[in-house]
């Protein structure tokens, strides 16, 4: 039947489609691609001319004829090549990304502008124009990110990409800059251009402020922002309750009164009527009256400028300038996104007065305060506009700089020499260094971050990371808690522990973020369907209609918004408007909201139609069609439309079909909020109260992000749990890439033999979780044994351990290169030879080859040298020689002429050299990298963990002989202990045991995708069908002992992750070792061969202990105790020659009253430190 | 219940009890038992039954053992039993994606069929000889099969793309082909996947096998299990009919319990007038009991 219903399983076909078409990044290529393909010829476009003209040299006897000319260069198209690398020997090639991450390049392209110059003949008194033909200039080079439309890798086919040495796999989304990859971390900000109303509370002078923060389009400076403020009434010092504005560039608060005044608005009546419309509002209107007594002295335009004037920034000296002054002011910065040129006066009242509006409504109680952190007041700045941003700030001072170049060629008669006059590094290196370092412009930091490549699904959730970066110490906690506007938007688990928690956030899986389209035709589109412009109506009809704001400006009112409203949506449905377009009505304050700004958080849902008319008395029958009573309603998309994504031929649709079909649609914070949606596309039929569903979920399943995806039956646990795994799975080893071994990360871990979990959710599927597994299905006994599992310590089996549970591959590479070094000294990979050397290490350098490296397949350990590398000693001169002074030192060498700068392994580490790579680098140099391969064999003291939150070391580890056995003979891999279950309420990870010891008997996946229909009862039913206990609970016998244990143990097969933090990494002791230069105390630091620290809490243990003499062994003797000799006469250091045994201190004359003492070393640094800053501290001995 | 208290663990509703045995033989002896062990006692209580003796697998029943001492063998057999394992893989080319440590460690868990006896304990840094190594080499190399269908599966496209265990190939050392025969040395299974190529990959390598036993690695265990089940014994302390019964097979997932017609059978509670048939529940099969306790769990 073609209009059959769909049923759950169905929506799961969408939602595939869904991520087959749109990959788990969208956002950030979406957001690339429009930052190249549109957003860097606006900026382009947006920049002036540039209008030069020779200015007289006066030079005697010379006279440029340019002096009659005027030139007008403007920067035209842009175009961009594939992303490129030019040899230092200047050979340009194409770059492939993972040649840029081996050889530390950065995978970019070159820009190219189109430049015309005017020429303007100013010579014969008229103008005559000649254009030039435009010139191709080189503006510098874009880092492009990985898969995007401008990528090389863009569309390619799986095996092309395994052919360039990809990962399948990989999503793309970050960039390439010197060889690491980075990522663009999304940054959240609250919305400019709309007008929110907050109550402050009593230590402040106000009681309420309406704020907004306006920006126009094509933001080109940081948004200007308006406040209005209402006085708190009777509070010292305050006569009444006055509004004022305060505004950039204006010192002081304003009246509101003069605001209006200044912008052409004297009638007091007239500005009445902008605020309250509706002059019966008596209440409204007594709020307004302080405000237009305290503005009475000022009735005139022009007064008001000069008022506002005067309290600007730059005092300007006569009436004309700082009127002047004000109504620049009134133009550009105030309230710029409605318009920045002259005649958008009554615009910009209509605005204000709608913001006192607000203000006075809410201070009435007519309206509620506005919500900080509603999700539909935050945008979040993705890679676009981040780029844009920063690609117009390096634009400008291109622009600047060729400007100033171009008028040197021309006041000194070259003529104008463009190629020449445009620097390329400026932008080159500015886009380069902002994402290798992080530092935006604004003192933004941060922003870009080295792409986390533990585990697949650790990179995929750091792609899809978000930042919001107010008040990382504010103890605020509101911006951190969950929201009920995250919904279906952020996930509710994914989100760090301690300072950053709630303001790190993660996209949830099927959000999707606006890109941004333009606002021109909607409103074209509006004044089509009879919207009213605010210039041709009366303040007067407003109440009667509803306001159309589009993107936060007001741009008009319309009498019949219900029509307006179902043509707009109907629209887009179809595809006329674009489908990110939002459109929100709000029916009790009579206002249409229609956003088109990037940066909104959206996602897809179901639509659903209208509900149909009551059964008719015609139609009503016995049985079924109860007259009066109302049919279910339906989903606007059919089985049929569900066949059509599942056809195999070419006619198969993508999840963009159902959209542009108005089956599905996206819905943004705001516009859901206007929703009616239903969780199951079962509470459709099954409700039958009078609910009138618009919407439906596609999967409530999707409110997670990936991280939260991968947690089984996360429904079934106590949410802080499923936090805590989200943190944990990002640690967890696995295949991070497919590629591992052509890639050259610093580390890297992979497990030897990855499972896919047995138990999994439906969302596992589009993450690639059974592709690139991180765990081991264990049978896990829940027990207590021998008591070596308490406090959160596993037992291991070791016999699985030998058969390979658990061990892991790791990878950890050292670069090295040959660098030119300050004063030329050129460095050279060769095997040191220690007789001309100095400073060689300790290592061992008889692993090197005759090049200096070593060879691959060598074991390698301790401090063993990987790469030889010496430079030479010496210094020059000015004239080329040898200089005089390094001469007469170098003779105290003995006749060594480099200094050994070779690369060493790690003392605590061991290995196989698993490859080495020689290259040369960006400038030409020489350049290395060694791979060094260790296997990890699980052991204790490394960390385990289910995906639950329940992370563990291992406390010992038993072979199978001493461990329990069921009658089956079957024997635990992992012990875990039942004190872990009943405080963390992880009901999840015993519900996953059970699900996972019917899917390994019955041999088949189970779904634990939550929010869905599986109970424990149908589960253990089917175990017990199975021929098991319903409950997972077994008989099993104690393996040292041969009896059966007292009780019966939950044991089953759990998804078990093997964390990244092992023993062997950690595990340090010292002696006596390497001591700080200055202090003379112990270094700091394992791979420093540091000391343990006694602290200050460990100092107080031994005060309370009385233990004097221990803490001053701990303090002084093993740290840095030094000998010292004084004056007894004056407390002074004393000179001693402990050769010919003389002491003297010179002060005093004093060669026999001398003490030797102990201190420590720091505490004679100290006294030295005093005596240089004329203090004398003096250690007075007693003779007793 | 009481008197067997000796001889039995409890499977009650709560917990397995009386699961400790005993820790002196004199424990009983005021009911005029005794336990002490002597082995002319415990040989000629002991009753040995083997139920299966195939190639892979074994199953003996034995009466009049205690779980202690059967258990004892049971650890024996796990760790202390020693067989011939690989332990020492000289490789000379490797090309292939899975890495020497990983392709060694794979070759070690590799069964090897050889009589132990006939071997020595190799020591560390000791020559390789005939009584304490068995030497194993290994020589493919992945190449394009000519006659292979395009896109057809990589078995059949490349020659050699699954390296399996029965590619080793035994090279005896001094005496050891007269001693074991031209099979005797061989891995236990032929069919052990050791790594998978691709054309132009090659593996050639020496592996040498050396005696050891499962306490060290579990390479040398000679078992993959060893495992003894108590024998059930399931009593029911009343009678249970028609629909307990019924609903009693239904709770067992072994299937322990069947239903017998009560025709003939006299029983208090029915009322013999009755003429409709009843059914009791009876203990047909106590050794399927996994001990799970689903029949006596009271229901939620």
């Amino acid at each position: 039947m073609d209009d059959e219903e769909i049923t759950q399983e169905d929506a799961w076909t969408v939602i595939s489609s869904y991520f087959e078409e749109k990959g788990l990044v969208r956002q950030q290529l979406d957001s690339f691609d429009e930052f190249v393909t549109n957003t860097m010829q606006e900026i382009v476009d947006s920049q002036p001319d540039l209008v030069l003209t020779a200015e007289p040299q006066y030079l005697p006897g010379q006279r440029s004829e340019d002096l009659d000319k005027r030139y007008v260069v403007s920067f035209g198209q842009l175009s961009l090549s594939k992303p490129t690398f030019t040899e230092d020997t200047g050979e340009t090639r194409p770059l492939y990304p993972n040649q840029a991450r081996l050889r530390n390049l950065t995978y970019s392209s070159a820009l190219y502008c189109d430049v015309t110059v005017t020429e303007v003949n100013l010579e014969s008194g008229k103008e005559e124009t000649s254009q030039h033909p435009p010139i191709r200039v080189f503006l510098g080079r874009i880092p492009i990110m990985l898969k995007s439309q401008f990528c090389h890798l863009y569309n390619l086919e799986p095996w092309d990409l395994a052919e360039l040495g990809e990962c399948p796999y990989d999503q793309g989304g970050y960039f390439v800059i010197n060889g690491s990859e980075k990522v663009i971390i999304a940054q959240e900000r609250m919305t400019s251009n709309h007008v929110f109303v907050f109550k402050r509370s009593q230590p402040s002078k106000y009681s309420y402020v309406a704020e907004c923060r306006s920006a126009p389009d094509s933001g080109n400076r940081p948004p200007s922002l308006l406040q209005v403020k209402l006085l708190r009434g009777g509070a010292k010092g305050i006569s009444g309750q006055y509004i004022r504005v305060s505004m950039p560039y204006i010192k002081q608060d304003i009246p509101v009164i003069i605001v209006f005044r200044a912008l052409g608005f004297e009638n007091d009546r007239e500005i009445m009527s902008h605020i309250c419309y509706n002059f019966q509002d008596e209440e409204l209107m007594t709020f307004l009256m302080p405000s237009i007594e305290e503005a009475a002295v000022i009735q005139d335009h022009l007064v008001a400028l000069d008022y506002i004037g005067k309290r600007g920034n730059t005092i300007a000296v006569t009436k004309d300038k700082r009127i002047q002054y004000a109504r620049e002011v009134l133009q550009k910065e105030f309230l710029p996104h409605i318009g920045i040129g002259e005649g958008c006066e009554l615009k910009k009242g209509y605005f204000l007065g709608y913001v006192i509006n607000r203000l006075l409504s809410t201070a009435l109680g007519r309206r509620e305060v506005d919500d900080r952190d509603h999700y539909g007041n935050k945008r979040l700045d993705l890679a676009g506009p981040l780029l844009g941003e920063m690609f117009r700030h390096h634009l400008r001072r291109v622009l600047k700089e060729t400007r100033s170049i171009l008028q040197r060629n021309l006041d000194t008669g070259k003529g104008l020499n463009l190629q020449g006059a445009v620097k390329s590094r400026t932008i080159t290196n500015g886009l380069k260094n902002a994402l290798a370092t992080g530092n935006w412009i604004r003192g933004r930091t941060g922003v870009s971050q080295v792409l986390n490549r533990l585990t697949y699904a650790s990179t995929l959730s750091h792609l899809r990371r978000l930042n919001s970066p107010i008040g990382r110490e504010g103890k605020l906690a509101k911006p951190r808690q969950l929201h009920n506007t995250h919904w279906g938007m952020i996930c509710p688990a994914e989100t760090p522990e301690g300072q950053a928690c709630g303001l790190t956030k993660n996209l949830a899986l099927m959000a999707y973020i606006s890109v941004g389209t333009p606002s021109a035709p909607v409103i074209e589109f509006l004044e089509e369907w009879s919207m009213e412009n605010l210039l041709e109506i009366s303040p007067s009809v407003v109440p009667l209609a509803t306001k159309v704001f589009v993107n936060g400006a007001w741009v008009g009112i319309h009498r019949e918004p219900e029509d307006l409203v179902r043509t707009l949506k109907e629209l887009r449905r179809q595809g006329t408007i674009k489908e990110e377009v939002s459109i929100v009505m709000d029916h009790q304050f009579k206002e249409l909201r229609i956003y088109t700004d990037p940066g909104r958080v959206c996602r897809p849902l179901f639509i659903v139609n209208p509900p149909p008319p009551p059964i008719s008395f015609e139609d009503a029958n016995e049985d079924t069609n109860v007259f009066g009573q109302r049919p279910p309603q339906t989903l606007a998309i059919k089985k049929s439309h569900i066949d059509m994504l599942k056809r195999t031929d070419g006619d198969r649709c993508s999840f963009s079909f159902l959209v542009e079909n108005g089956l599905i649609e996206y819905v943004d914070v705001n516009e859901e909020e206007t929703t009616m949606i239903a969780m199951n596309i079962k509470d459709l039929i099954e409700t039958d109260s009078e609910v009138v569903y618009t919407h439906c979920e596609i999967h409530p399943s999707m409110i997670l992000g990936v991280c939260g995806s991968i947690i089984p039956f996360p429904d079934h646990n106590q949410s802080p749990r499923n936090t805590y795994q989200a943190a944990m799975g990002k640690q967890a080893m696995g295949i991070y890439a497919t590629n591992y071994q052509l890639r050259m990360d610093t580390m890297a871990h992979v497990l030897y033999y990855p499972q896919k979990p047995l138990v999994t959710t439906r969302a596992m599927e589009h993450l690639q979780f059974r592709s690139l597994p991180a765990g081991i299905n264990a049978i896990v006994a829940i027990a207590c044994y021998s008591g070596f599992n308490q406090e959160d310590s596993v037992i291991l089996s070791q016999s699985a351990v030998d058969r390979g549970l658990f061990r892991s591959l790791f990878f950890r590479t050292f670069r090295d290169e040959e660098r030119r070094r300050l004063g030329g000294a050129q460095e050279t990979f060769e095997v040191p030879n220690p007789k001309e050397c100095i400073g060689t290490k300790r290592g061992a350098y008889d692993k090197l080859e005759e090049d200096g490296l070593v060879a691959e397949g060598t074991r390698v350990s301790g401090d063993d040298i990987l790469v030889g590398k010496t430079c030479p000693l010496g210094r020059m001169a000015a004239n080329g020689e040898e200089d005089e002074t390094w001469k007469a030192y170098s003779q105290t060498l003995g006749g060594k002429t480099k200094k050994d700068a070779s690369t060493s392994m790690r003392s605590t580490e061991t290995g196989v050299v698993d490859k080495v790579m020689l290259a040369a680098n960006e400038a030409g140099a020489r350049f290395v990298k060694v791979r060094i391969r260790s296997v990890r064999v699980p052991q204790v003291g490394d960390k385990f963990s289910s995906r639950h939150g329940q992370k563990g070391t291992v406390g010992i580890t038993y072979g199978q002989e001493d461990l329990p056995f069921n009658v089956d003979g079957i024997v635990p891999d992992i012990i875990i202990n039942p004190h872990a279950i009943p405080s963390r309420m992880t009901i999840g990870q015993l519900i996953e045991c059970l699900q996972g010891k019917v899917s390994a008997i019955a041999g088949r996946e189970g779904d634990a995708t939550p929010f869905t229909w599986v109970t424990v009862d149908e589960i253990s039913q089917q175990l017990k069908t199975l021929g098991y206990q319903s409950r997972g609970w077994e008989l099993m016998y104690n393996g040292f002992t041969g009896r059966p244990l007292e009780a019966h143990i939950f044991i089953g097969p759990t998804y078990y992750q093997r964390l990244k933090h092992m023993v062997d990494d950690k595990i340090h002791s010292r002696a006596r070792g390497p001591v700080q230069i200055l202090t003379r105390q112990p270094v700091e630091g394992r791979a420093r061969e540091g000391g343990l620290r006694f602290g200050e809490m460990e100092r107080d243990c031994m005060i309370s202990h009385g233990a004097a003499f221990f803490l001053k062994e701990r303090l002084m003797d093993e740290s840095d105790a030094y000998r010292i000799h004084v004056c007894n006469l004056c407390g002074l250091i004393a000179i001693a020659d402990l050769k010919r045994n003389t002491f003297e201190c010179r002060s005093c004359r004093n060669k026999t009253e001398i003490s030797q003492v102990f201190i420590p070393y720091a505490c004679k640094l100290l006294f030295q430190e005093l005596m240089a800053m004329g203090i004398a501290p003096r250690i007075v001995t007693a003779d007793e | 219940m009481s008197s067997s208290l000796h001889r039995y663990v409890h499977i009650g509703s709560r917990t397995p009890t009386n699961t400790e045995g005993m820790y002196a033989s004199s424990v009983y002896r005021a009911i005029g038992i005794d336990h002490s062990l002597d082995l002319e006692t415990f040989l000629n209580q002991l009753q040995l039954r083997l139920v299966k003796n195939s190639e892979e697998e074994i199953i003996l029943e034995l009466v009049g053992v205690a779980a202690p001492l059967i258990n004892a063998l049971r650890r024996i057999l796990f760790a202390e039993v020693p067989t011939m394992a690989i332990e020492y893989v000289l490789i000379s080319d490797n090309t292939s994606v899975i890495h020497d440590e990983i392709l060694a460690h794979r070759l070690g868990l590799i069964p090897i069929q050889a009589d132990p006896d006939g071997f020595q304990d190799y020591r560390k840094g000791e020559e390789p000889r005939e009584n304490n190594t068995i030497v194993l080499k290994l020589q493919v190399e992945c190449k394009q099969n000519p006659q292979a269908r395009p896109g057809a599966e990589p078995e059949e496209l490349y020659i050699n793309s699954n390296v399996y265990s029965r590619d080793l190939v035994w090279e005896p050392l001094g005496n050891q082909l007269e001693k074991f025969g031209k099979n005797g040395i061989r891995p236990v299974s032929e069919d052990i996947l050791i790594a998978k190529l691709r054309p132009k990959q090659r593996i050639e390598l020496e592996a040498r096998c050396i005696k050891g036993i499962g306490k060290e690695h579990a390479k040398w265990s000679p078992v993959a299990t060893a495992y003894y089940a108590m024998l059930p014994q399931v009593e029911l302390l009343q009678d249970i009919l028609d629909e307990d019964a019924r609903r009693l097979i239904q709770k067992c997932p072994m299937k322990v319990f069947d239903l017998e017609d009560m025709a003939d059978k006299k029983h208090s509670y029915v009322e013999q007038q009755q003429p409709i048939s009843h059914v009791i529940a009876k203990v047909v099969e106590p050794r399927r009991c996994t001990l799970c306790r689903e029949c006596i769990r009271e229901e939620v």
